[in-house]
């Protein structure tokens, strides 16, 4: 237990680790400072100038994110002497920034916007022209650089350095013309991340390009189910579908980053090919069905079921709940590791999000669900049987599933329960139903710590209802 | 018309009668050989109404003859009948970076406030003094930016060239 330190900020008595950062001190009060080089997640720059504070007995204005608390502080950032160093600093922050507002993806987002409505000076005083740099860059890694609305806070070369040690980002020339370089294009598998830590305009996302105005979208907290990390995460959506997951902080499991794979998670759930209505193969075309003919199939056969390893805990314990007191055989698949075990950083060679839970689930239940149990269930499909198998959402290995796809064709019905796309993959199967994707659930999955995590349903862009279990009581039709 | 009791009081029914009646036919022999009537023999004749009068929408156009529209989707978020619908996308020209691939008007849902007039930021969309708009049921409802920037009625088809060019932003941004 670190030392408590009490200060006062603009008279207002506040709490703070001793040593701890001033400005992350105010920050965590919610008292405003506007700030951009000051990232909680990175070293501190100092560059911005923006959060200057005045404090009782020093003579000079200084910049808190380089303070640290002390006992009895009296710090204040709202005097006349603040504002105005904060206006000029703003001042000379817009100086050479293009104001291309309209076509930037960053405004309603954006530090400059933000900070220019409390801040700034409308008027220009500037009568020499604007220093122009070069715009849309792509610099890999689905993220464009337009140097002209840098600001030059330096988080994200701080980012490359400090955070995924790759170094790909510096800050070239002096002066006016100093901006944003890549040596080489990003090659690191958090680039993403400098997106969100981007204060400004100036590192914009490839997949959101254009996609949607900010303002047009809610967000969904939710947990990654990219892998066995569990990273918390915010998905925007909006009625037309879902457009891009965000990192949330969580001091336990992710800090204030994701990895680039896990950008990708909602492309599935509002896809125009999402499944949507229980659908018959008919000759490799997918054409809507009545789901009683479905049932009609499967009267009197033997069920199969084949479970992913990356269903809530709630869904698991209600399927063995339905299926109860039947003759059903189930087993486990689980995805194949991808990658090293752990990468230093956030990403985990276990792309199962619910291993742990599922393992946990099928204990209980008396079933087992190690691979050698899928293969001796899978050799011993006959044509009486039905075999049910729920398409994992996030695919990473297609050849792999294919393989299992290919045991199972033994089956007199092949029923794939899906929440995703139809992919040709699927072609294998009689009938596709769809099943709630990760974004239209409410429940918890367990990640590789073995803490519980929470996923929260958004907008539903598909079945919302009718999950594995409701399929689970189809054993005893 | 305005019925003049006195006139019956005056004169009784008969003569009162007569006397209006005289007034009409008096009216109506000034307006068949005067040509000072407020009436006009639509659709022959038109009316024109100003330039601030707010009918259908027109997107202008740049001197190259592209959109002008930016998609920056402030009209569509302004607009409270939303009834705008922009997609916009890449452009392959560096200095406009972000145009719309599709921009479409609901003309029925639209109530001609004019807000996505002010809302625009760079002189895109304006309302005209077009005010026919008249059609059948089964008419497709949805104006395109086809018809929004190149139909006959402007400019013979090749749109009205927006008060704010490219050079001209570029030359704003010193």
């Amino acid at each position: 237990m670190t030392e408590k330190v009490k200060l006062t900020w603009n008279g207002k008595e506040i709490e703070a680790p001793k040593g701890s950062n001033l400005l992350q001190a105010a920050l965590d009060n919610g008292i405003e400072v506007a700030h951009y080089c000051y990232h909680s997640g990175l070293s501190v720059a100092g560059v911005c100038r923006m959060c200057m504070v005045e404090q009782d007995g020093v003579p000079r204005t200084y910049p808190s994110c380089n303070a640290t608390c002390a006992e009895g502080m009296v710090v204040r950032n709202d005097t006349p002497k603040i504002k105005a160093a904060v206006e000029s600093t703003l001042q000379f922050h817009l100086l050479n920034h293009p104001l291309d507002c309209p076509v930037c993806d960053q405004a309603g987002e954006c530090g400059l916007q933000d900070y220019y409505m409390k801040h700034g000076q409308y008027d220009s005083q500037m009568i020499d022209k604007k220093v122009h740099k070069e715009k849309v860059q792509d610099i890999g890694k689905n993220v464009m650089l337009d140097a002209e609305r840098c600001i030059l806070c330096s988080r994200c070369t701080r980012f490359t350095e400090e955070v995924t040690k790759t170094n790909e980002l510096g800050i070239l020339n002096r002066g006016d013309h100093a901006e944003i370089t890549v040596n080489e294009n990003l090659k690191n598998d958090y680039a993403q991340n400098l997106v969100d830590i981007c204060p400004v305009g100036a590192l914009t996302s490839k997949d959101f390009r254009f996609k949607q105005r900010v303002w047009f979208l809610e967000e969904v907290q939710t947990t990654c189910i990219g892998c066995a990390t569990g990273c918390s995460v915010k998905v925007s959506q909006n009625k037309n579908g879902a457009y891009r997951v965000k990192p949330i902080y969580d001091h336990e499991v992710n800090g204030h980053w994701m990895c680039d794979d896990g950008r990708n998670i909602y492309k599935h759930v509002s896809s125009p090919t999402r499944l949507q209505n229980a659908s018959e193969n008919i000759n490799g075309l997918f054409v809507p069905v009545d789901e009683a003919n479905v049932q009609n199939s499967v009267k009197n056969k033997k069920a199969k079921y084949i479970l992913t390893a990356a269903l809530t805990n709630g869904e698991y314990t209600n399927f063995f709940n339905a299926i109860k007191g039947s003759k059903a055989e189930i087993g486990l698949y689980t995805l194949p590791d991808q990658g090293p075990e752990f990468d230093g950083i956030l990403r985990r060679g276990d792309k199962n999000a619910n291993s742990r839970g599922a393992k946990a689930a099928f204990e209980l239940a008396g079933y087992d669900h190690s691979q050698a149990a899928l293969d001796k269930l899978l050799n011993g499909i006959s044509s009486s049987d039905v075999v049910y198998v729920v398409i994992p959402e996030i695919l990473y290995n297609e050849d792999h599933f294919n393989t299992l796809i290919a045991k199972v064709e033994k089956a007199a019905v092949r029923i794939a329960l899906t929440p995703g796309e139809t992919l040709s993959t699927l072609r294998a199967f009689n009938y596709l139903l769809p099943v709630p994707s990760f974004l239209e659930k409410n429940g918890e999955i367990i990640n590789y710590q073995g803490s519980n995590r929470k996923l929260r349903a958004g907008r539903a862009y598909g079945e919302i209802s009718k999950d594995v279990s409701y399929y689970g009581k189809w054993v005893n039709v | 018309m305005i019925l003049n009791a006195d006139l019956y009081r005056e004169h009784g029914f008969l003569k009162g009668t007569y006397l209006g009646l005289k007034i009409t036919m008096i009216t109506m022999l000034r307006n068949l050989f005067k040509h000072d009537r407020i009436t006009l023999n639509y659709p022959e004749e038109k009316y024109f109404y100003s330039d601030r009068f707010k009918g259908k929408h027109v997107l202008t156009v740049k001197e190259d003859g592209t959109l002008r529209c930016t998609s920056c989707m402030l009209c569509s978020t302004y607009c409270p009948a939303q009834c705008i619908h922009i997609v916009a996308a890449d452009d392959s020209d560096k200095e406009v970076e972000k145009a719309p691939v599709s921009f479409e008007i609901e003309m029925l849902r639209c109530v001609f406030c004019g807000f996505c007039e002010e809302a625009c930021p760079v002189d895109a969309i304006r309302l005209t003094n077009e005010y026919e708009m008249s059609g059948h049921a089964e008419q497709e409802w949805v104006a395109d930016h086809y018809e929004l920037a190149f139909r006959k009625s402007l400019n013979n088809g090749k749109g009205i060239v927006s008060t704010v060019d490219d050079k001209d932003r570029l030359k704003l941004r010193l």
